[in-house]
């Protein structure tokens, strides 16, 4: 059972006649490419901050972060990393403290910045496994123990069936 | 009449930030805001961002200079005083297209009798287009009620005059330009000298120059608590005035004030601290000509 439907990242970029773009998603794009980018990456979004919003009825988390430049004197890209989720048996506020969680770790050791193209869609791949399948992530030199993160926080990522508790009081 | 109206209120001015991606318009707010240049990522739609200053809230809408957002610079435009016109004077390959740009907003500022200020950005970069070419390459000419600037966000060069014009032209108000030294030096953190800038009408390099050289040797043999992010020192000076010698993580920057200037002492400790700011965040690993050339642009807003 899949927590999360597709990681997307999305980018506005540093570089002259740059506009915003949806640079790859994994598995596949959902829905509108346009509407995706603007929850994705929404009006006055900077670096360093979270957003929730919806998009045909799903949840979009997503967190803006920099993009180092290909070349010193351009400037840095504007860039998010989204997750979808349309199970409604997902608490998105505990996914909310998971996707932080991912992120901000990403973000600290300076792989986000350094985010090459090439490593776009392995980042989300992996995202994407890592989240669903509850086991760790591993880009580069950085472990994102997603178990551990699970159990530290108490986070209780599915809300329970009610079937579940028939006959077990 | 309503309570609230008793209070005094502020006046409100808007002002809009347009260009070309790439142009630099948050930079120059920032700088604005700031007093150092920030580097950017671009913008995504539109930012604001408020300054008051003398009983005036002035709104600066920073807007995103992409394809896709120019659109909006007009919604924007209809409830501005003041229309910021950015052009990146180091891209002459871009003016056909901040050329159309312009022309496309320019019967609008004319409709709305809205005041423009066109701020030509990267004077610092070698081999930019001179004042001639951007008034040619942009029709200027035929243009009626403007006003146009060099600056660089990057160095500073210009801002302080940039920013008299800007509030004038939003408020109807002048604004005063203040002196806040009288020669500005700047070491490395070891105490070598890389720039003194002076008034030259009033001071002899040779006699300052000692000034300085001594305060930085007192001040460099001075144990200071920990390693603070800008230090200052005062050191009295009968000939001169009064030294302020302030130390940043890469920097020693020395800067000599004295009563005619009009400012307080204070004031110029700032003034010295935004110095030393801007060169840690725009140049702090750089050899020491590229600094030279920083200061030499930033002090054309505190001498």
């Amino acid at each position: 059972m899949a927590y999360i439907d597709n990681v997307t990242i999305t980018r506005l970029g540093g570089f002259e006649g740059s506009d915003p773009e949806l640079v790859g998603a994994y598995p596949a794009v959902i829905g509108d490419k346009a509407e995706l980018i603007n929850k994705a990456l929404p009006e006055g979004a900077v670096p360093g901050t979270f957003r929730s919003d919806k998009i045909a009825g799903m949840h979009i988390l997503s967190y803006t972060f920099k993009v180092k430049a290909e070349r010193e004197s351009l400037r840095d890209d504007l860039a998010s990393i989204s997750i979808i989720v349309s199970d409604k048996k997902v608490h998105i506020d505990q996914m909310e403290a998971l996707f932080k969680e991912i992120a901000r770790s990403l973000d600290e050791s300076g792989d986000l910045y350094q985010m090459r193209p090439t490593m776009f869609v392995q980042m989300m791949e992996r995202i994407y496994n890592g989240v669903n399948k509850s086991e760790k992530i591993k880009i580069d030199d950085v472990v994102i123990d997603i178990p551990q993160i699970i159990k530290m926080n108490k986070l209780n990522i599915f809300k329970k069936d009610l079937k579940e508790f028939q006959g077990a009081f | 009449m309503s309570l609230f109206s008793i209070f005094k209120r502020k006046t409100d001015a808007k002002a809009v930030f347009i260009g070309l991606d790439s142009a630099g318009k948050s930079t120059i707010i920032d700088f604005l805001r700031e007093g150092r240049f920030i580097n950017h990522t671009p913008t995504m739609g539109k930012r604001k961002l408020e300054i008051d200053i003398e009983g005036t809230r002035i709104s600066m809408f920073d807007m995103g200079g992409q394809q896709s957002f120019r659109d909006l610079w007009f919604g924007e435009m209809k409830t501005a005083k003041c229309v910021v016109f950015v052009i990146d004077k180091a891209a002459p390959h871009r003016f056909p297209e901040a050329k159309a740009e312009f022309q496309k907003v320019l019967p609008a500022i004319q409709k709305e009798g809205l005041k423009l200020l066109i701020l030509a950005n990267k004077h610092d970069v070698p081999g930019a287009a001179s004042m001639r070419e951007i008034i040619q390459g942009f029709n200027l000419l035929d243009v009626e009620n403007f006003e146009i600037l060099e600056v660089s966000a990057k160095t500073g060069y210009g801002m302080a005059t940039a920013f008299s014009k800007f509030y004038s032209l939003l408020t109807g108000k002048h604004i005063q330009k203040l002196n806040f030294a009288g020669a500005v030096s700047v070491y490395t953190n070891g105490g070598v000298p890389i720039i003194t800038e002076m008034d030259q009408n009033r001071f002899e390099r040779v006699a300052l120059e000692g000034g300085f050289l001594a305060a930085i040797t007192q001040f460099s043999q001075m144990k200071l608590p920990g390693e603070i992010a800008t230090q200052f020192i005062l050191f009295e000076s009968k000939q001169n005035g009064t030294f302020i010698v302030a130390r940043s993580a890469h920097f020693i920057g020395s800067l000599l004030w004295y009563k005619e200037l009009g400012v307080t002492v204070d004031q110029s400790k700032i003034a010295l601290g935004d110095l030393l700011g801007h060169l840690e965040s725009s140049c702090a690993t750089a050899d020491e000509n590229t600094v030279s050339f920083h200061v030499e642009h930033y002090v054309t807003n505190i001498m």
